[in-house]
């Protein structure tokens, strides 16, 4: 282990590797908290596939055994495939992120208003029907609307993330927070002052709304 | 509600349509999370879904106000408040700059964060040392 920690910062490219190489390479380097993707398709390469995080087998060339203990399976033996699979897996992982602040964020302040209303005014200031339609068409359409964001290629730029790399990041955690308080400032005005600030257009404002 | 007339079927109706817009509008927000990409609108084009979804909620939102009636507590609005509401809902989008400007990189909020087994933190991170920056 002592001597896999002084090779692996110099080792780069490992030609003609056997599979043994293959599977001490995947252990030491899952024991130092890495990510590993390995690729094989013999059918001793098949402890090694199974050991990394994810296996990619080759589906021409792959052995059964191979296909059979890795993840992914390269169905036209082209490893340009794997920078796209890992492109489309970051952009999974990014979209989540963008839904998770997304709602989070409407609903800490979807909360912290009707808790204040219910407080203050003795009334939830949304009623039942508005909160569905916020929570689950208003949600569903955004969260399809960011996970069906395209991948770019700026993806492939950025370093991998570790493996206890936190799903919502603390710039995450800043934005619903602060972003959450100037919605609440805002609605807060709104359901406080707002009598006094729209009550002007109502006394000039013809109503013929009538209510059944 | 206790007593729901024209003036707090209006109040309400602001309240409710504010709040929508501001979501809304936070969405384009949530399309860039890292504190350094300041331009939201990146590649805002790419993607017709977003912007189909994006109009149809507010059309969708607008028209629920408008004919909501008594099941939702709404009345019609006119179009200078709807104006009025879409500015104010817009701003979201002002603060979601504002905030990747202004709020500090060294302040870490994190939960269950970077060493497993941490609890909810909140703290000053001082600025790395230039010999002692990572790789």
């Amino acid at each position: 282990m002592e001597n896999f920690k002084l090779v692996r910062d110099q080792l780069c490219v490992l030609a003609r590797s056997s599979p043994d190489d293959k599977y001490l390479i995947t252990t030491g380097l899952k024991k130092l908290d890495h990510v590993v993707a390995m690729t094989g398709d013999g059918t001793n390469d098949a402890p090694a596939l199974k050991k990394a995080d994810i296996g990619f087998a080759m589906g021409i060339a792959g052995t059964e055994v191979a296909k059979e203990a890795s993840g992914i399976i390269l169905l036209d033996d082209n490893f340009v495939s794997i920078v796209t699979a890992m492109k489309w897996g970051r952009n999974i992982f990014d979209s989540i992120r963008k839904f998770l602040q997304f709602q989070l964020t409407v609903n800490f302040v979807a909360l912290v208003m009707a808790f204040v209303g219910g407080a203050i005014l003795r009334e939830s200031p949304l009623n039942p029907i508005q909160m569905l339609w916020v929570n689950l068409i208003m949600d569903t359409l955004a969260s399809l609307a960011l996970a069906t964001e395209p991948p770019s290629d700026e993806l492939l730029k950025r370093k991998p993330y570790s493996k206890r790399e936190s799903l919502i990041t603390s710039q995450m955690w800043k934005f619903i927070i602060f972003q959450g308080l100037w919605q609440i400032a805002i609605l807060g005005i709104i359901l406080f002052k707002g009598k006094a600030i729209f009550i002007q257009d109502l006394k000039f404002s013809v109503f013929p709304h009538q209510l059944v | 509600m206790s007593e729901w007339d024209d003036e707090t079927g209006k109040h309400y109706s602001i309240f409710f349509n504010v709040f929508v817009l501001l979501q809304v509008f936070n969405e384009i927000n949530a399309r860039k999370l890292k504190s350094d990409e300041y331009n939201v609108f990146e590649s805002f084009f790419n993607n017709k879904l977003f912007l189909v979804i994006l109009v149809c909620t507010i059309i969708i939102q607008l028209t629920m106000v408008k004919y909501g009636g008594k099941s939702l507590k709404t009345v019609e609005l006119s179009f200078k408040e709807n104006l009025l509401c879409l500015l104010l809902g817009s701003s979201s989008l002002l603060s979601g700059l504002l905030l990747k400007v202004i709020l500090p990189h060294h302040l870490i909020i994190s939960l269950y964060g970077v060493e497993l087994g941490e609890s909810f933190k909140f703290y000053w991170k001082q600025p790395p040392a230039d010999d002692e920056k990572e790789e």
